[in-house]
Order: structure tokens, then sequence, then C-alpha cells
């Protein structure tokens, strides 16, 4: 090995022109860091701006069709739709047509096939995914731990798309020959199959969110409780899970998050008529799923239609923010804590 | 406190109860996780199951079809139609009359039944028939120009007879022309072939390919790459080793947390206002591609960090203290021995840019491209492609999902396979990477 000794001392130059490297480096690694702010800051421009003109524009189109109705004779119609609130309309209407005429933008609609759906996974995803998180951090040992985490993960990783397909082709019709044999006619698009297969792809993300929380419960809390005479069981549910409370609690919610969120599954499996009920037999559309609808048609920058996908955009997007801030805090609790 | 005390025999009883329990919830998480896999197994046998060539016969369907679309044409009073359709007619009113007590719907053919309704409705469609004999004589002739003819033939006669066309097309999984010559039998040939990759998409699924979607796939993957990688890995590395705590930095953190949180669709929403409208991209690859490249930028920056946060301080300190500037460590120490972790975080990545299909949908991505988006001489030189509209894997398979047609439904089920296929790879690999780089590097 040859060693270089500068010869006449410190290189003063190079250390400084290094410097310079140095401080140019600095530069585009900080650039970079400030480009997710600039992501957010790019989402929240056209959120906030397409909704605000969404709004602005609501009562001259309700306008419009007052006009409509007018003139076709139709007084009854034609008062309602001049004395339209445009808030009202979005927050409390039960009807969501933005495509047809008359068009009508409650988003009622929508939020209730985003909900109905969501709860359906969760109610699948929440006794699953802690079961198994259960199991990998206190039952399995670490080899099996360590080869059935990442299958688990695998789950997650296949396209939505292909989970859509998934649960259109196989799990509605099954669970249309289950329904026939009580005697109920299922629709082949319906949220109960779209809710289980959500809850199918969400559970990885539950039971490893739960599981690193679980195993960052101090050990000796579960020597302290095997000494008791406590079994695994007692361990996990009486030790470990209110240690790992907030860890626990985040994982449901980034869960909750991207069930809110999930596009394709709803879209195919779940049908694109929105359709207010809370009845998971039936098909409704959830507001990513309107997104992707609108979408498929040709779309004129600036029209109400155009804009009424940001307004429903912004519902979703307030949702998962408020969730996963939420989880956010709740995961840093956990971490600080041992 | 009250303190219970337990006979010998209690105690006994109570543990072997407590062991019980103990069990049953193993036997409860175990049921779970074999849900999740048998989930995903049967997903998989779907995809290849459906993508399989079969035959069937389905003259129930055909007939109860013809027949409705015929008797709705005998009840309209004055339709253009009847004089076409006369054979027709007066042979589902012959069957009808003999049939007075079962519903419209329920009604089987004779044989002989069969064979009059069968040339009638030949009559009906003579271009199609044509077709027919021709394809029969010299087999499957591949020839799209011959089949646009005979549907601009059908679209210039009556719209009864293009709904019975289409009918029964749909019910035959667009092969009507198997379902004249071979005795109603339909014929859906097996997608599972290289042929199905090296074919562009088609309105007929016969001949509709994958190989306009993976050549965009592989382009948008590219321009994802290209920004997502190196913007990811910087902003890890100055997170994890230059900046100070303080209350910016703890903005970034909290901001990624949440970007990586953020629904696709709502990327889909950025993509629509600002790269599509306000920046002026238009339906381009460089859209999808700054698109997916904000999707996956949080999934690069939390694993290169978790990466680099695993190895111990000494590395630096040692190098520091050897006279290494901080961007020499890293260059030379950090960014080496972190790789394993970050490359993981990288396929994981891109895999899910890959299957995403929400956000390049509201761009409107989705359209019937046949061509290849390098058309140049020289492709890689000029970069006139990341301009050119694009589909890619997921789309053109949530295309072919919405499509009636059965056939269709086999080229969905391939192009699961291959996403599937695809995505499971990337995702083994990343594993396998993680594994090998931690079972190598003891510090």
């Amino acid at each position: 090995m040859t060693v270089s000794v500068p010869s006449g001392g410190v290189d003063r130059p190079r250390i400084a022109r290094q410097k310079v490297i140095e401080g140019g480096i600095y530069v585009l690694l900080l650039l970079a860091a400030v480009s997710s702010i600039a992501i957010t800051i790019g989402i929240m421009q056209v959120l906030i701006v397409d909704t605000y003109e969404f709004f602005r524009d609501l009562p001259q189109k309700f306008a419009e069709q007052a006009q409509e109705f007018a003139e076709q004779g139709n007084e009854e119609q034609a008062k309602f739709f001049k004395d339209l609130n445009p808030f009202v309309e979005f927050f409390t209407g039960t009807e969501w047509t933005p495509l047809f005429s008359p068009a009508r933008f409650g988003i009622l609609p929508l939020l209730s096939g985003t909900i109905v759906t969501s709860t359906v996974g969760l109610c699948l995803a929440i006794p699953f995914g802690t079961a198994i998180a259960i199991y990998l951090s206190e039952f399995a040992n670490p080899r099996l731990r360590e080869t059935l985490k990442p299958i688990l993960e695998l789950i997650a990783g296949v396209p939505s798309v292909v989970f859509g397909y998934f649960a259109l082709g196989f799990v509605n019709p099954l669970l249309q020959d289950i329904c026939e044999v009580f005697g109920y006619q299922l629709p082949g698009a319906n949220m109960l199959g779209a809710g289980l297969v959500i809850g199918i792809l969400i559970i990885p993300l539950i039971s490893s969110v739960s599981e690193d929380a679980m195993r960052a419960v101090p050990v000796q809390m579960r020597e302290g409780s095997y000494a008791m005479g406590a079994t695994r069981m007692q361990t996990a549910f009486k030790v470990v899970i209110p240690a790992a409370f907030s860890g626990i609690i985040a994982a449901y919610i980034l869960g909750i998050s991207r069930a809110v969120g999930e596009t394709m599954i709803s879209a195919i499996a779940a049908g694109l008529q929105p359709n207010f009920t809370w009845n998971p037999l039936e098909p409704a559309a959830t507001v990513s799923a309107f997104i992707v609808q609108v979408a498929l048609g040709d779309l004129e920058a600036g029209s109400i239609q155009y804009l009424s996908v940001f307004a429903a955009g912004m519902m979703l997007a307030v949702t998962t923010l408020t969730l996963n801030v939420i989880g956010f805090f709740l995961i840093r609790k956990f971490r600080e804590r041992y | 406190m009250k303190v219970s005390v337990l006979s010998l025999q209690e105690l006994r009883r109570n543990i072997k109860q407590r062991q019980v329990a103990d069990q049953v919830f193993m036997v409860f998480a175990l049921f779970c996780l074999l849900t999740g896999l048998v989930v995903l197994i049967a997903l998989v046998f779907q995809m290849f199951f459906g993508a399989l060539g079969y035959s069937f016969t389905e003259t129930a369907e055909l007939e109860r079809s013809v027949i409705g679309l015929v008797t709705q044409v005998d009840e309209q009073a004055d339709s253009p139609a009847k004089s076409q359709l006369a054979e027709l007619i007066q042979v589902v009113r012959e069957v009808k009359s003999q049939r007075t007590g079962e519903a419209l719907l329920e009604i089987k053919f004779t044989d002989q039944e069969r064979q009059r309704f069968n040339e009638a409705l030949l009559k009906v469609l003579p271009p199609v028939n044509d077709f027919a004999q021709k394809q029969s004589e010299a087999g499957f002739i591949d020839d799209d120009k011959e089949r646009e003819r005979v549907l601009q033939e059908l679209d210039a006669s009556s719209p009864a007879i293009k709904q019975i066309y289409d009918t029964t097309r749909q019910v035959c999984a667009g092969r009507i022309e198997r379902f004249f010559t071979g005795a109603w039998l339909c014929i859906v040939p097996s997608k599972l072939t290289l042929r199905f990759l090296r074919l562009p998409p088609s309105a007929n699924h016969e001949q509709a390919g994958v190989l306009v979607a993976i050549a965009g796939t592989s382009l948008v993957i590219l321009v994802t790459s290209v920004l997502a990688i190196p913007i990811g890995i910087a902003a890890g590395v100055f997170l994890e080793e230059y900046a100070p705590k303080n209350w910016f930095t703890g903005l970034i953190e909290i901001n990624i947390t949440n970007l990586a949180g953020v629904p696709s669709i709502i990327y889909g929403l950025l993509a629509l206002g600002v790269f599509k409208y306000q920046l002026a991209f238009g339906e381009s690859i460089l859209t999808a591609g700054c698109t997916l490249g904000c999707l996956i930028l949080p999934v690069i920056i939390v694993t290169t960090r978790e990466a680099i946060r695993a190895i111990p301080v000494g590395i630096r300190e040692g190098a520091a203290a050897l006279g290494a500037s901080k961007w020499q460590v890293i260059w030379d120490h950090i960014l080496p021995y972190s790789i394993g972790g970050i490359l993981t975080g990288i396929i994981v990545g891109l895999s899910r840019a890959i299957g995403e299909t929400a956000p390049l949908i509201t761009i409107g991505a989705l359209t019937f491209i046949t061509f290849l988006p390098i058309s140049d001489d020289a492709p890689f030189l000029s970069l006139k492609w990341i301009w050119s509209p694009f589909t890619v894997m997921p789309i053109q398979m949530f295309d072919w999902v919405q499509r009636p047609d059965r056939g269709f439904q086999t080229n969905a089920s391939a192009a699961g396979v291959v996403l599937v296929v695809m995505t499971l790879l990337m995702n083994g690999a990343a594993i396998y990477i993680r594994a090998y780089s931690r079972s190598r590097i003891k510090w």
C-alpha cells in the first residue's frame, strides 16, 4: 500500500476546493430533501385552488339549471335550484350526478360508499392483522418470523388492479353463490366483496406496523409476566398490547387511511354508480372510484365536472391527512417511550 | 387486595384452561396467516387459469338473446328491419306458438328447430357467413382488413341486424365465425403464449397483446427511476447525516411520512392539475414518470434513512479521524455499506410504481394506443419519446377487465399473470437482497 504524504505541509488550495465541493453537495442534498415539501405544496395548491373554483362556479351551474327548468315550465325544480346553497348541497345532498342533467353535487353517496367499503375491509383486517402481529411477535420463533413476514408482505406488493379483478372474478361470484343459498340475489358488483379484498390488502400493513410496535416493548416486561406464571396469550394481551397500544392504534389508523384511499378495487368490484346506502350488499361508488370514472371520459379543464373531481379529492385528502398526522404522532410516541 | 387461595386441583384446572386458551389463540392466528397465503395463492391461480384457453357451447344463452332481439323487432309495428328478418321472425313465431306455456327466456330448441334457426340467422348475416366460409376453408385468417370490411357492411345494414351480430359476437367471445362454422362451439385460445407478449392491442381479443403496454411501462419506469432514485437517496442522506434537529427538519420528516400515506389517486390529481395542465406536459410519458416519481419518493427516502441509520457511528468517526471530509465519509463508507437496504427500497418502490393504475388513469392515459412510443431512428439519443402518449400494463389490464366480451376476460387474466409475475419477482428480489446484505454485514 502506498501512502502519499503531502510535501511541504498542508495542501491549502485542495482543502479550500474540497470545502466548496462540500458546500455544493450540501445545497444539492438540501434541495432534494426540500423537494418533498414541493410535492406537498403542489398537491395542496391544486386541491385548494380547484376546490375554491368548484364552489365559486357552483351557483352559476345551479342558475343555469334553474333557467332550463324555468323554460320547461317546471317551476318547482327551477325554484329549488335557484335557492340551492353550494355548501349545503355539497355536504348534505344525497345525490351525486355531476355527469348527468340535472347535475347534483351531494358528496354523501360517495362518502357512504367509501365508509362502507373501508369498514368491511377493516372488520376483516383489524382482527386478522392484530392476531398475525401477536403470533409473529410473541409465538413464532425468530426464524419462522423472518420467513413469514416477507411472504406476507408479498400480498401488499400485488398491484391493486389485479386485486380488483380477483374481487370481481373470484370473491364476488363466491359471495353470490353463498347468498343464493340464503335466497338472496347479490348483484355482481357489491361493496362487500370489494371491502373484503381491501381488507386482505391491508392485513400486511396492519400486522407489520403493529408487530414493530410490539417488538419495541422491552423483553424484561415479558419476562416479568412469564415469571408470574402467565401464558404467552396472557402476556400478549395483558402486558405487550397495553404497552404497545399507541403503536397498534397507529397501525390501525394507517390501515384506515389506506382503505379509504384504495381506488382500483372499489372501482372494479364495487361498481361506479353513486348510491346513498349503508348496506354492503349493494353496489356503490367510492370517492376515489368516482374520480377514476370521471377520468375515463373526456375531461374539459375548468368545467364543473373537472372541478368536482378536485372537490371530491379534497375530501379524501383531508380525511387521510388527518388520519396520517394522528398516526405519525402515535408512532413517535411509542418509539420514544422505551 | 383480595387474595384467593386455590386448591391444587383448581390450580391444575386453571393452568389447563389457560394453556387451552393459549393454543386456541395460536390456532386462530395461524388461521389468519393461512387465509392471507391462501388468498395470494387463489389470486395467482385465478389469473393463471383465467388466461388459459377453453371452448364452450353457449347454445342456450345465444338462442335466448337472439330470440329476445327478434321478438323485440317483431313487436315493433313499423320496424324497417322486419322484412329483413322475416324468416328469423317466422321461425321464432313458430317455436313460440308451439310452447305457449313456457316463459320466453326458458325456450330450448329441438335439433330440427335449431337447424332452421341457424339457417335463418345465416341469411340475416350474409357478410359474416362469407367470412366464416373463408375462415373455415383457410383455417384461421389473421386478417384485420377482411374483418373491418365485414364490420362496415354490417354497420351499413339495419341497426337490428347490427345488434344481433353484436350479441352473438359477445356471447361467442368475439368469434362469431367459429359459431357459424363450428356448430355452436366457441373457442377462446390460451393467452399464456409468447405471442401475447409480442402483439400490440387490438379490437379483436385474439390479436391483442401487451407489447405496447410493456414498452410503455418500461419507459415510464425509466423516467421514474431517473427522477426518484437520485432525489430519494440524496434526501435520505441529507436527513440522516446533515440535517440539524430543528423545526424545519421536523417539518420535512412529518411531511414525508404524510406523503407516504397519501392515497395514490391524490397523486393522480396532482398530475392532472400540475403536470398535465399547469406545466403543459400533456398525456405523455413524462407526466406519468413525474407522477410515479413523486409517488415512490417517500418510499425511497424512508428506506434509505433506515439503511443509513443501521450503520454504527464508529464507522463515521473512524473515517473522520483519518481526515475524511463529511462527503468522503458518505461516498466511500456510508453509501457502499447501506447499498443493500437502499436497493431494497428502490425495488419495492419501483414494483409499486409498476402496479399503480389510478394516478395514471386520472391523467387520461386510458387510450387505445397501438404503436410503440419509440419510432425514431435513434430512440434514446433524441428524447422525443418522453412526450409521446402511452399505455401501461395495469391500465391495459383495467381496460380489458371492463369489457364484457369473454375473450377479453382471458386477456385481462393473462395481463394479470404478467403483472403478478413482474411484481412478485421484484419483491422477491428485494427480500433476497435484504436477507443477503444483512447476513453479509456484521458490525
